[in-house]
């Protein structure tokens, strides 16, 4: 009888202690809520038909940021914080600081700010999962069906923590039209004023950044995230130039790789690739082994790097192999071997992960010839446009028509 | 003897105490491991004809796998009948985007639910389920659903709208949610006709609507569905599917309030067409409206203090066992097997109810008199060829 009555109590104990361990949401609340602040950003507004400052109206913006670094450095998003002519950081315990904008990378969708904590504050940063990407999706560090939680200034409310879980994993393009690799779909609710919001996984770490709404806000629950890695890697880049004592040059800028090439993409129509691409290559002749190989360039920017390295537009991009060239040393290692080019997407996400120094050698196909042709990949021009003090020579109706290349 | 039946049951109920909140049985899955498994049953579904829905939007839906026969290399898969049940051929699209041609088996716009049968399907018995493309459901019991229980939706939503930030035009771009996973909690059970009455006024007239009449409540829940999940399962905290997903409520009555159709309607139907070949549906023969001087929508004061208490006939159809009973065009239900009814809706789902051979008992007003002996109607089996709107 003891026995059993014993085995009833630590039955209880452990079904407790298994539900303990269990995720709970007040856990990963408690450890993140003091790296979480609200952000209010005043600017004021701009009379354009007049330029008449006397009716200015002081006009505030609330969106969230996290603690990035113990000195001060805040992560958020990034459109239009640099002109607010005075940016207030407020934390969940009522503490408040005047920040300074430090950068902002439109493209990306990062931006930073800093705060000079006072003496007896001591910010806690963000874990942030900083893992670079990987294609194997089962190798991430999330996955579908993973409980999240994003904390955010949701229509002014601060600290406003919302729960739900990882929806999918997919590769699509951002809000200004870059291809994100493993983006993260959840069904959090999301509104006005959690822009720049993290996603919490359920050990406390970030995983996502608040990027754009489904269907521009039309679909019930559909948010995407950016995945923390490359807001990691942009937020590092933008810091380290800031800190930098040299003089600010070209490359100050933000990486952002690109080739300058605009794959073919046919009439419009939901057929999509396969299709398309099989009467085209029945039309140009293509030999039986490259049927299902192969991506056909519509056009090539003219000052791009694809153009610079001898690509013209008609050209079939069969194979593809990366090679990293280091600065320093000159040394070559391949970070990609050599694959066939199935779809266009593959060869985009190839692109939007590269680094600096990265060559990619092109299996060609030009006139019945195969030949290869290494590239080296450039920094996108439209970088430099998106600078808060651009002297660029690029116009409007440049920029419109690159977001159709890579 | 007793005390150690005492001490045991004490045992279970504490093991159970500590595990009530996260799941409901004593099986331990996380959302995480149940998506692994149930994802490789959910499809997407395309109808090759194109009609108006009356719910849900444009385009495909989704749906689920819940048998596979790998003698034939065939699936059977259930989806909505207002995603696939005008398409002869269907094309279905996997988790891992492989794509398998469909045909339509059976389809009862009444529960909004249709049989498809996939084919050419791989032939993977002897793979572990790691390796398989395609694994089955398992169709749960949707009675014993409790409110406040884990409902975790998938589907593809956005189908046929502008999903996410793409050029429509641009083949290269995918705009697929496919697989997309969401949760809630079951909030509640809806009788649903009162919300397709308002969307849907100008398909159902006065003869009643062909979509969604046959069933007696459908889940509310908080689980986020769009235009493109319908069809799409909703599963249980083990995994196993509890309702179809077809309407998302929400945009007419707020956040969160979306419906479900009870999977035991679809058990019913799809297990009769599996095993007798045709599914029979309880049936009488007569086509029935509100009483012709007041309609349905008028919900004056007058009309709810004056609301006739029966339903009228509007037409009898022949050699049907109304006709046979002596039925005639323009009598008066005054009360089925005692009960009166003001709604025709109501009438259906009675009928519905009912078992074949069964007989109903009608109070029937004819010329402005109630007549003396009641009317006994044997309840017989619908022609394919009778409308979808006769009772």
């Amino acid at each position: 009888m003891r026995a059993f009555c014993l085995a009833v109590i630590i039955t209880a104990l452990f079904a407790g202690q298994a539900f303990a361990q269990e995720y709970k949401a007040t856990n990963v609340v408690d450890m993140v809520r003091d790296s979480v602040v609200s952000i209010d950003i005043n600017s004021l507004s701009v009379n354009y038909a007049t330029f008449d400052q006397s009716t200015q109206s002081l006009l505030t913006r609330q969106i969230t940021g996290v603690i990035y670094t113990e000195n001060g450095y805040i992560l958020t998003d990034s459109n239009s914080i640099d002109d607010g002519i005075y940016i207030n950081v407020r934390f969940e315990n009522g503490k408040e600081y005047e920040a300074e904008f430090i950068g902002a990378d439109l493209q990306y969708g990062v931006g930073v700010i800093k705060i000079d904590p006072d003496a007896d504050h001591e910010l806690t940063p963000i874990k942030m999962r900083g893992e670079l990407y990987n294609s194997d999706v089962g190798s991430l560090p999330y996955e579908q069906g993973e409980p999240v939680l994003a904390i955010g200034y949701s229509g002014g409310y601060g600290g406003t923590v919302t729960s739900g879980i990882i929806s999918a994993i997919r590769t699509f393009r951002n809000s200004r039209r870059i291809l994100i690799p493993n983006m993260i779909q959840a069904d959090v609710p999301i509104n006005i004023g959690n822009e720049g919001c993290p996603l919490f996984n359920d050990l406390g770490e970030v995983i996502g950044f608040h990027d754009i709404q489904g269907g521009g806000g039309s679909l019930q629950r559909i948010s995407f995230f950016a995945p923390s890695w490359i807001v990691k890697r942009v937020a590092d880049e933008i810091i380290s130039n800031h800190e930098s004592e040299r003089p600010a040059d070209d490359t100050d800028i933000v990486w952002h790789p690109w080739l300058g090439i605009q794959p073919y993409a046919g009439s419009s129509g939901a057929s999509g690739l396969r299709a398309q691409s099989d009467d085209l290559k029945m039309f140009f002749g293509m030999p039986d082994q490259y049927w299902d190989v192969g991506v056909l360039l519509n056009d090539v920017w003219r000052e791009g790097p694809a153009a610079e390295y001898g690509l013209r537009r008609m050209d079939w991009l069969m194979t593809v192999t990366v090679v990293n060239q280091d600065e320093n040393t000159g040394e070559d290692t391949v970070k990609t071997p050599y694959q066939l080019i199935k779809n266009v997407q593959q060869l985009e996400v190839l692109v939007s992960t590269a680094e600096r120094g990265d060559i990619f050698i092109f299996g060609v196909l030009r006139n019945g010839n195969l030949f290869d042709v290494e590239v080296t990949i450039g920094q996108h021009p439209a970088a430099t446009a998106y600078l808060p003090d651009a002297s660029s020579d690029i116009t409007g109706s440049d920029l419109a028509r690159m977001s159709e290349y890579f | 003897m007793i005390k150690k039946i005492f001490v045991m049951t004490a045992m279970t109920l504490l093991v159970f105490a500590g595990n009530a909140f996260a799941q409901d049985s004593g099986e331990s899955l996380s959302i995480k491991d149940v998506i692994r498994t149930v994802k490789k049953g959910v499809i997407r579904v395309q109808g090759m004809s194109i009609s108006a829905p009356p719910v849900g939007g444009w385009g495909g839906g989704s749906g689920f796998v819940f048998e596979v026969d790998y003698d034939t290399n065939t699936a059977y898969a259930i989806t909505n009948h207002h995603v696939s049940g005008d398409a002869s051929a269907s094309a279905v699209t996997f988790w891992d985007g492989a794509t398998y041609k469909a045909r339509h088996v059976a389809t009862e716009p009444g529960i909004d639910i249709c049989l498809i049968e996939i084919y050419d399907i791989p032939d993977e018995r002897d793979l572990s389920d790691e390796e398989k493309t395609i694994i089955p459901v398992v169709l749960g019991d949707s009675d014993a659903v409790r409110i406040g229980e884990l409902g975790l939706a998938m589907g593809n939503p956005g189908d046929g709208q502008d999903a996410v930030n793409i050029d429509r035009s641009n083949p290269y771009e995918t705009f697929l949610l496919l697989t997309t996973a969401t949760q809630g909690v079951v909030t509640g059970r809806d009788w649903p006709i009162e919300f397709l009455l308002g969307i849907n006024r100008q398909n159902r007239g006065s003869l009643g609507s062909q979509y969604g009449t046959n069933f007696d409540y459908a889940f509310r829940m908080a689980t986020a569905i769009n235009g493109g999940n319908s069809g799409g399962p909703l599963f249980n905290q083990r995994g196993e599917v509890i309702g179809i997903n077809f309407y998302g409520g929400s945009f007419i009555y707020g956040q969160n309030q979306n419906h479900a159709i009870p999977i035991n309607l679809a058990k019913d139907f799809v297990f009769q067409i599996l095993e007798k070949g045709k599914f029979e549906k309880p049936w009488m023969g007569v086509d029935i409206i509100f009483p012709s001087w007041i309609g349905p929508d008028e919900y004056t004061e007058f009309a709810e203090k004056y609301r006739p208490d029966y339903v009228e006939i509007y037409g009898v159809r022949s050699d049907s066992p109304a006709a046979r009973a002596g039925l005639r065009q323009g009598d008066v239900i005054m009360s089925v097997d005692g009960q009166s009814y003001t709604d025709p809706e109501k009438v259906r789902l009675y009928i519905f109810s009912q078992e074949i051979g069964n007989e109903v008992e009608l109070v029937i007003k004819r010329n402005g008199k109630i007549m003396k002996e009641p009317v006994f109607i044997e309840i017989g089996v619908k022609r394919t060829y009778d409308a979808e709107f006769s009772v």
